[in-house]
């Protein structure tokens, strides 16, 4: 039969697809289980950033109620990628925006003029996971201001430290088509999937180079447990079952007696009484979680990529 | 001895399906002359040398193949008093095989190839059947446990008795195989039979099968036969003690008279499957179809089912995740 064939073809597939992923995981140094493991939780080390601010509605595109609902959304995820996430939305022209304390270059393009503002919005707060210096973290700079120069918004995402180190062009073109996506219509929902799609690529082992394919934890234990469960249910054969019983070879012909009960009988001997106080048991605590490690940052400037609309 | 087709001189084989001798070559029924023949070193038909082994009572002739009987085997001491014959025939049997192993992916494919199949033994094996009536006497503490509150006081309440059974069970046709070939663990699971269709011995049941005489004498088997008695009566006593919550046996005996044996043929087929330098026997109730036996795993056809399913599941969520994403 050719279904044998094909599940051989199949597994043959899998075989190979699982040893290129492991290869290329470990090879660009995405799988490092000691490290993850092993290092405890050290939390946001920070000490010079000048705001707890992540949410900067100068558009002011998004409700009050948005604006916390986002703010908790960015907690919960900082935690998650050790990266500091700030979202900035401005209505204002940047053509003569002059980076604080640098001397004025004039710039060519709309791009140059918000990707200067967002890094030095970045740099100018110290923000950073771990440091204000370079520290880990992404910061999305949305203009809702149309240019008179290419009658355009535009907007920039800026990466800095582990982000950086771990967000290609691809990575941050894809996220912000993710934005895009809702802009016009949902701002609240477009701003939110940049933080949890920045989250899925931070956390998932998928190849900077390549299409970001992120895989769920379940997408690979589900298939794993009907795999093994195949396997043990197939893998030993039964060798029979025993069909006998006490019943089989009792004589229940007329010659036979079968079953007889020629004494039978149980006589109380004695009883005795013990008591006890009840002893209520009290509730015992719970544990703690532990948080992955941290990538090593990155090269020296800021990482990032801009979209017009 | 064997039996002759009078019509074309084939060489004659009993038929389960018919209860008849039955001739292959020509399919005539009841067409036989007994050949007999006392004295067997060598084949009577083509004179090749007849292997019977030590046991051996009935084979087929390994050079012209007529279905041989050892007269002196089924004679005297070891004339057998009763036999089950074969009530399932041989393509019965393959079929009941394939169908218990056939659909298990692990298996290598061959093990169920018809051919393969077609290779069954079918052999009579010599049981020996012992009658006992057994008495088991078990005396022991009972212990009844009743509890209950007041206030914040848990009370506990143990009342002992003493627990008295004498229970008589008559056992009937307890079987022992008298074949050392065979795999005990095996034959205990192709039982049970049915001791109504046993009838009075007759060589022509043989005829067209394997068989083998009793390998010891009965008083060698009675160990396997007392085990399974006593078992049964274990439990029908246990079965007779009711509402403790720990019985502890004080002393417990039982004697086990031995009142009738029998020395009997049971029909067993038998298919030997050869896998990674290791013999696989399945045994198949010649009269019930009933099946034991453990079939072979193949490592690579399990890693492949494996991992395929894996596989298939892995990308089954991939792509039902895509769905979802796009929705
Ligand atoms: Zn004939
Ligand atoms: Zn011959």
């Amino acid at each position: 039969m050719n279904y044998r064939k094909l599940l051989t073809a199949l597994a043959v597939l899998t075989l190979i697809l699982l040893i290129v992923w492991l290869a290329l995981t470990i090879s660009t140094g995405r799988l490092n289980f000691s490290d993850e493991a092993e290092e405890p939780d050290a939390g946001r080390t920070n000490t010079q950033c000048t705001t707890e601010e992540r949410v900067f509605d100068y558009a002011d595109v998004l409700s009050d109620q948005e604006e916390e609902d986002l703010r908790e959304l960015i907690a919960k995820h900082e935690q998650k990628t050790k990266c500091d996430i700030v979202l900035v939305t401005l209505n204002e022209s940047l053509q003569n925006y002059q980076p604080a304390g640098s001397y004025y270059v004039p710039m060519e393009t709309p791009e140059n003029w918000i990707r200067a503002y967002a890094d030095d919005f970045w740099d100018t707060h110290y923000f950073g996971y771990n440091t204000g210096l370079e520290g880990d973290g992404v910061l999305l700079a949305d203009d809702w201001y149309r240019e008179p120069y290419d009658g355009k918004m535009h907007t920039w995402l800026s990466t800095s430290g582990s982000a950086y180190a771990r967000l290609g062009d691809y990575e941050i073109d894809r996220i912000l088509d993710e934005v895009y996506e809702d802009i016009e219509t949902d701002p609240f929902r477009a701003y939110s999937s940049y933080v949890t799609y920045f989250s899925k690529i931070m956390t998932s082992g998928s190849v900077s180079s390549g299409p970001v394919i992120v895989i769920d934890w379940y997408t690979v234990l589900f298939p794993l447990i009907l795999a093994l469960a195949v396997f043990a249910y197939f893998w030993r054969s039964r060798k029979g079952r025993i069909t006998v019983d006490e019943n089989t070879y009792i004589n229940r012909t007329a010659e036979g007696r079968g079953i007889q009960v020629l004494q039978s009988h149980d006589r109380f001997l004695h009883k005795h009484v013990t008591r006890q106080r009840i002893v209520r048991s009290e509730g015992g605590g719970g544990g703690g979680g532990f948080g992955g490690g941290h990538i090593s940052s990155g090269g020296m400037s800021h990482g990032g990529g801009g979209h017009s609309r | 001895m064997h039996y002759k087709c009078n019509n074309c001189g084939g060489s004659m084989v009993y038929s389960p399906a018919e209860d008849v001798l039955y001739c292959p070559h020509c399919e005539g029924r009841n067409c036989g002359v007994l050949v007999s023949q006392k004295d067997m070193d060598v084949c009577p038909v083509c004179g090749a040398p007849v292997e019977a082994g030590d046991f051996g009572s009935a084979m087929q002739c390994g050079n012209c193949g007529t279905y041989l009987i050892l007269e002196n085997r089924v004679e005297d001491s070891y004339r057998p008093q009763k036999i089950i014959p074969f009530k399932i025939t041989k393509e019965q049997a393959v079929e009941s095989i394939r169908k218990e192993f056939g659909g298990r992916p692990f298996i290598p494919r061959p093990f169920t190839d018809h051919k393969a199949l077609m290779g069954i033994e079918g052999v009579y094996v010599p049981y020996w059947l012992h009658d006992y009536n057994s008495v088991e006497r078990f005396t022991g503490t009972g212990q009844r446990v009743r509890m209950w509150t007041h206030g914040d006081m848990q009370f506990r309440e143990t009342s002992y008795f003493e627990v008295i059974r004498e229970i008589g069970v008559d056992f009937d046709n307890v079987p022992a195989d008298a074949s050392d070939r065979m795999d005990d663990d095996l034959m205990d699971m192709i039982e049970p039979y049915n001791y109504d269709q046993m009838t009075d011995f007759s060589p022509e049941f043989m005829a067209g099968f394997n068989g083998e005489i009793y390998n010891r004498p009965s008083q060698e088997y009675v160990i396997r036969s007392r085990t399974k008695a006593d078992k049964a009566i274990r439990k029908i006593t246990d079965d007779t003690i009711h509402g403790y919550a720990v019985v502890t046996p004080t002393s417990q005996n039982i004697d086990a008279r031995k009142v009738k044996e029998q020395y009997v043929l049971l029909p067993v087929y038998k298919y030997t499957y050869r896998f990674g330098g290791k013999n696989y026997d399945i045994f198949v109730n010649g009269q019930t179809g009933k099946i034991a036996g453990e079939a072979p795993t193949s490592v690579g056809l399990a890693a492949k089912y494996t991992i395929a399913t894996f596989g298939l599941g892995f990308l089954f969520l991939m792509f039902a995740g895509s769905i979802a994403a796009m929705l």
